[in-house]
């Protein structure tokens, strides 16, 4: 049995705030903005003198942009990480694997979760395991899948994302008005007791990749920002596998706040159940962590929650817990 | 766990050492030979294009290459279903490994699944060099009932597009290349998994980097310092769990370069006919190399006889796998 002993979930301290969007040089009206996108503000790495330029324009430009930044992307998740590992009240050498997933990595070997990792100090075997907006379930439902002998007794998953540096403000694009930077961490525990955040199950699932928003390697991130309506259609067929009745709660992680209430509606929540986990930007795998924190944080919550993510990347995957006891 | 078939691809453009001499005058063939034991790379570069800029702006590289990490690892992924008589469609997983994707995202293992028509889940698995180990220690975490009946698995990548051709040592060593491998843990193939192993030190993760707007780089003595001793560990510690007779067995490593390779098969006193390699002659395909080779002799691989894989790379980790060959 697996349970979620612990989440952590930062983000930068620069806000991007619709003002600061619209001086960029994108004008969607009040309405769209609360409609459509919904968000407070989102988080950038990035320098007010970027947002000046309307973002970046080319791609020899984001090597400059990223030498004004003190390694953001690899620093959150660590930060990530070790929140989560205080609250989980264990030390770091308790951890005995690190998974890792980025859709923005700076450096494409090695992988995210090796520096991630090493940064920690944490000296275990780390790989990435990257399935953009669904990587926590992906790599949730993974664990379950394995033998209980080739699970750690805790294992780090991390998930960090800096989308904002690859944008372009003054395009207009709507990936620009929905995007944010964060890093989120879970400590996944081994238990046999009944007591905590309990994992019932998992389900991870892809869209064709065609159908969504897309970041080359060199180039921008480019695509609509809602997820397609393959990825919706998927979103129904994993909470039908996992047979979700009894849920209470329902944590959704989608790019607008739209297509959050979409989402829940279909899987059976009503408004005041919903809740949508990107009100302070989407940040792709990160988004989810944020969900899964606001979740342990309340103590209101009794029975049965599905964490659900479904990205612009076509990335799809839910998560249903229960809470077995609640740990004074 | 079994390996049913196996497949590979390489870009045809060749760097010769004669190349690499004539474009950087601080190169020297001999050089080359004697301290990397590299005759040719794979390169998806046209020549003329590493002639006349030395690669001096990677991003610029993908708009004049011949293949990228996709088309490879398709073309890898196409001979390795002919060979085992699998449609797309009967494949329920694709894991990829790549030391440089072509987009961020969707991730390598969705795009190359996409361009397959696999309609199965497709996501990337990442450690760099190690991946045919760090792959198949993956899968054989899973309680066989939670695989589907074909697993597949592909490491691609075209590293010469990171590559400074004003850096002599760097130059000398990468190729580009993909290879591609079905697993089963219900149908019979050609090798059984007897063991797997994955393992890393992340504490020594920045001593080999691919930056994703720039080159290459490693800490050079330390890393090759590093694969050699860390490799005969591998071996070391398969020769002491399984008894492996090396007039018989086969040892594959991770394809770095020759030297390297040779020291560590005269170490384990492995003879020359059983140490397979194709570094010579395609370069250090990262993750690639290894398994590239595997499929290379597949049709010489003959029943009772084990296969070592032993691999090391980035982040640091490294890790091996014993096959045997059944029929």
């Amino acid at each position: 049995m697996l349970r979620i002993a612990a989440v952590g979930w930062v983000h930068p301290a620069e806000l991007l705030t619709d003002e600061l969007l619209n001086r960029a040089g994108q004008v969607p009206s009040d309405a769209q903005r609360a409609l459509q996108w919904g968000m407070r503000h989102r988080y950038t790495v990035a320098s007010r003198s970027f947002l000046r330029e309307g973002g970046i324009i080319s791609a020899a430009e984001m090597k400059q942009r990223f030498s004004e930044t003190v390694d953001p992307l690899v620093q959150m998740a660590v930060d990530a990480a070790k929140i989560a590992i205080e609250r989980a009240g264990i030390s770091i050498d308790d951890v005995g694997m690190v998974l890792g997933d980025t859709a923005t990595p700076i450096e494409t070997i090695p992988a995210f979760a090796a520096l991630v990792a090493g940064k920690l100090g944490i000296k275990v075997p780390a790989y990435d395991v990257t399935g953009i907006t669904g990587a926590l379930p992906l790599q949730i439902e993974n664990l379950r899948a394995w033998r209980d002998e080739a699970i750690a007794p805790y294992t780090l998953l991390v998930s960090g994302n800096t989308p904002t540096p690859y944008l372009s403000f003054a395009e207009g694009d709507e990936c620009s008005w929905i995007l944010s930077d964060g890093a989120g961490a879970a400590i996944i525990e081994k238990t046999s007791d009944e007591c905590g955040v309990i994992i019932e199950g998992a389900r991870y699932m892809r869209a064709r990749s065609e159908e969504g928003a897309a970041e080359e390697i060199y180039g921008l991130i480019r695509g609509g920002g809602e997820p397609s309506g393959a990825a919706l259609d998927l979103i129904q067929d994993l909470s039908d596998e996992l047979h979700i009745e009894g849920v209470t709660s329902w944590i959704i992680a989608t790019p607008t706040l739209r297509s959050a209430h979409a989402v829940g509606e279909m899987l059976g929540g009503k408004e005041d159940t919903i809740c949508w986990c990107a009100d302070e930007g989407f940040s792709f795998g990160s988004t989810l962590y944020r969900g899964a924190e606001m979740l342990l944080q309340d103590t209101e919550w009794r029975e049965k929650a599905l964490l659900c993510a479904v990205g612009p990347d076509g990335g799809v995957g839910i998560v249903l817990v229960r809470r077995a006891s609640i740990e004074e | 766990m079994y390996i049913i078939s196996m497949g590979s691809a390489h870009p045809d453009g060749r760097i010769d050492n004669a190349f690499l001499e004539e474009i950087n005058s601080t190169c020297s063939a001999q050089w080359i030979r004697e301290k990397i034991g590299i005759e040719s790379r794979a390169t998806s570069l046209p020549l003329d294009y590493i002639r006349e800029t030395l690669n001096s702006e990677p991003q610029a590289a993908p708009s004049v290459a011949t293949a990228n990490a996709t088309t490879l690892g398709v073309k890898a992924a196409q001979a390795a279903l002919e060979k085992a008589g699998l449609l797309p469609n009967q494949i329920g997983l694709l894991i990829c490994n790549t030391c440089r994707p072509d987009y961020c995202f969707p991730t390598q293992g969705q795009q190359i699944a996409d361009a397959l028509g696999i309609s199965g889940k497709a996501y990337d698995v990442m450690s760099a060099c190690p991946a045919f180990a760090l792959h198949m220690d993956y899968l054989n975490k899973f309680r066989p009932d939670q695989l589907p009946d074909y697993a597949l698995c592909i490491s691609t990548a075209a590293l010469t597009q990171n590559v400074d051709y004003r850096d002599r040592t760097d130059s000398a060593i990468w190729g580009d290349g993909a290879a591609a491998w079905i697993v089963s843990t219900r149908k019979e193939g050609k090798l059984r998994v007897r063991e797997t192993f994955f393992d890393g030190d992340p504490l020594r993760a920045a001593a080999v980097v691919v930056d994703r707007f720039g080159f290459f780089h490693q800490d050079g003595r330390a890393v090759r310092d590093f694969s050699v001793r860390q490799t005969v560990r591998l071996i070391k510690r398969l020769e002491n769990m399984f008894s492996v007779d090396w007039s018989r067995d086969i040892f594959i490593g991770h394809q770095a370069n020759r030297t390297m390779l040779e020291q560590i098969a005269r170490n384990r006193e492995v003879p020359e006919q059983n140490h397979w390699h194709n570094v010579t002659f395609l370069g250090n395909q990262a993750g690639a190399g290894a398994p590239a080779v595997l499929c290379e002799r597949w049709e010489e691989l003959k029943p009772g006889q084990q296969v070592v894989v032993a691999v090391v790379g980035a982040g640091l980790s490294w890790g091996s796998v014993l096959l045997e060959v059944i029929k």
